[in-house]
């Protein structure tokens, strides 16, 4: 049987998430791994070796990576809340309680952190 | 109409007989701010180039034929108006679908995975003479968003999972198959859990989570996919741990 | 269609993504400032604050290196799915990413129990 079809195929370059706003954002999220993976890195270095740690993490360059990290970190934290209760088939008020929880969790652990990193 | 005003419409246009790839053509399209993107398509059918193909038939947002990108975005050319574009816009065949002719696509794949996922009811033995099969309202409201879906595709066109793997099963078809696993009356988790479970199932998803963006029926097809993650770990775990011979405790909530 | 189901591995995967991925939106921010940018001021010295004793004792020292590993295969589940996104189709990827998880999962916890 002979066709006229001739289906186009219009094939994704490794571009494709620059074209949105929204995939954009998707990558800006998803590139906070890499500084999962660096700080993973270095408090193994910490738990090994705390001495060359310090010498390490006193560089200026890996002190700005740190201050990014922190911000990535902040980044992961707020869009993994937001994202968290599409994985629970819940009612919506408690879906919020659950959010609520997690983020004063956070706030709660890292004033506890801080301060006794300050006492 | 005729002395209306025209909006400048560029159209993704592609004839598999002649064209080597598809291309744009500008179109002068009258317009008022009634006039959806399916309506300027008519005209332009109607009156300028009788050959130009596309899908539509309810005009209402309810049988999902007539998705296309207008300006990058899934949008129904129905529910969607020149008036929010006046500065015009390019209207292209939905995006990670073949193109089959103009803004004419290839949904194969689509409904092949809508099939495999098995939508409906399976392994209830109710009779008619049973009467009604009823619900509580909690009951309904686990999956009574899920099932506005109207399978148009849109969400296909968002996920660039689908558009990097198109043997991923996708948001649409995984999302129908969940809304029937969290129906009370539904039996057939476990089987369309196979699916969903499979190397081209439910975890291709990294929850880009546009697809529920641009969902015309407000469906949130990015948690029905996170959703059945939990309930495919869970699986996971109880195939691991051989708790299958009683099928009820592959059912998860 | 898929008569060919093979049934994935990533349940595994996933979830240790989403442990480390909750582990790490709790602890990370506080555990980054106090620790990465903060330690040379307040860990070190005569008087380091309660919390740098604190992880200096078994139970600390378990803590940070559960919350190592659990970041090491969340980061690492992540880079694999966002290598695949851009393209990267190296089909050792997965084996290199989780085996590098799976190595500093062992050494973070030789160094909880092993090291001073």
């Amino acid at each position: 049987m002979s066709t006229k079809r001739k289906p186009y195929i219009r094939e994704m370059d490794c571009c494709w998430w620059k074209k949105n706003p929204f995939y954009r954002f998707y990558m800006l999220r998803e590139g906070t791994c890499v500084f999962s993976i660096w700080i993973s890195l270095l408090l193994l270095l910490f738990l090994f070796a705390p001495a060359s740690f310090t010498t390490v993490i006193k560089n200026p360059i890996i002190c700005l990576l740190n201050l990014a990290a922190l911000l990535a970190s902040l980044l992961h934290s707020k869009t993994w809340f937001e994202l968290t209760p599409k994985a629970l088939n819940l009612p919506a008020d408690r879906l919020d309680f659950l959010v609520k929880g997690l983020q004063t969790a956070t706030i709660a652990f890292s004033v506890l952190v801080l301060a006794l990193s300050l006492l | 109409m005729a002395d209306a005003k025209k909006m400048l419409l560029k159209i993704l246009r592609y004839d598999p007989e002649h064209d080597s790839a598809p291309h744009f053509v500008p179109y002068g399209v009258p317009w008022d701010d009634q006039t959806s993107f399916l309506d300027g398509l008519q005209y332009l059918k109607d009156n300028v180039c009788p050959d130009l193909s596309f899908r539509s038939s309810c005009r209402m947002a309810i049988c999902g034929s007539c998705g296309v990108m207008i300006n990058g975005v899934p949008k129904l050319a129905c529910k969607t108006f020149l008036r929010h574009y006046p500065d015009g816009a390019n209207v292209e065949p939905l995006a990670n679908f073949p193109v089959e002719r103009d803004l004419v696509v290839d949904l194969t794949h689509f409904l092949e995975y809508i099939q495999a996922l098995k939508p409906y009811v399976i392994g209830n033995s109710r009779q008619p003479k049973d009467g009604p099969n009823m619900q509580t309202p909690e009951e309904m409201s686990r999956y009574h968003q899920f099932a506005l879906c109207i399978n148009c595709g849109l969400c296909y066109a968002a996920c660039p999972q689908f558009g990097l793997n198109p043997a991923f099963y996708g948001p649409g078809a995984i999302t129908l198959g969940h809304r029937y696993n969290l129906d009370s009356r539904d039996h057939g988790q476990a089987d369309r859990m196979r699916n969903i479970n499979s190397e081209n199932g439910v975890w291709g998803c990294t929850l880009v989570g546009y697809c529920s963006e641009v969902c015309p029926k407000h469906v949130d097809p990015a948690a029905a996919l996170q959703q059945c993650k939990v309930a495919g770990a869970l699986d996971f775990a109880s195939s691991v741990l051989h708790c299958k011979k009683n099928k009820e405790a592959c059912h998860v909530d | 269609m898929h008569d060919d189901i093979k049934r994935s591995n990533e349940p595994i995967f996933w979830a240790l993504f989403g442990a480390g991925g909750t582990f790490g939106a709790v602890c990370a921010p506080a555990l980054i400032l106090s620790l990465l940018i903060l330690y040379p001021y307040l860990g070190e010295g005569a008087e380091p604050g309660v919390f740098y004793r604190f992880l200096d004792t078994f139970i600390g020292r378990l803590f940070l290196a559960v919350f190592v590993a659990l970041t090491a295969w969340s980061g690492l589940h992540r880079l694999v799915h966002t290598l695949h996104d851009l393209k990267v189709h190296w089909s050792k990827l997965p084996l290199v990413c989780y085996g590098a998880a799976l190595l500093i999962t062992v050494l973070a916890l030789y160094g909880a129990f092993a090291c001073p």
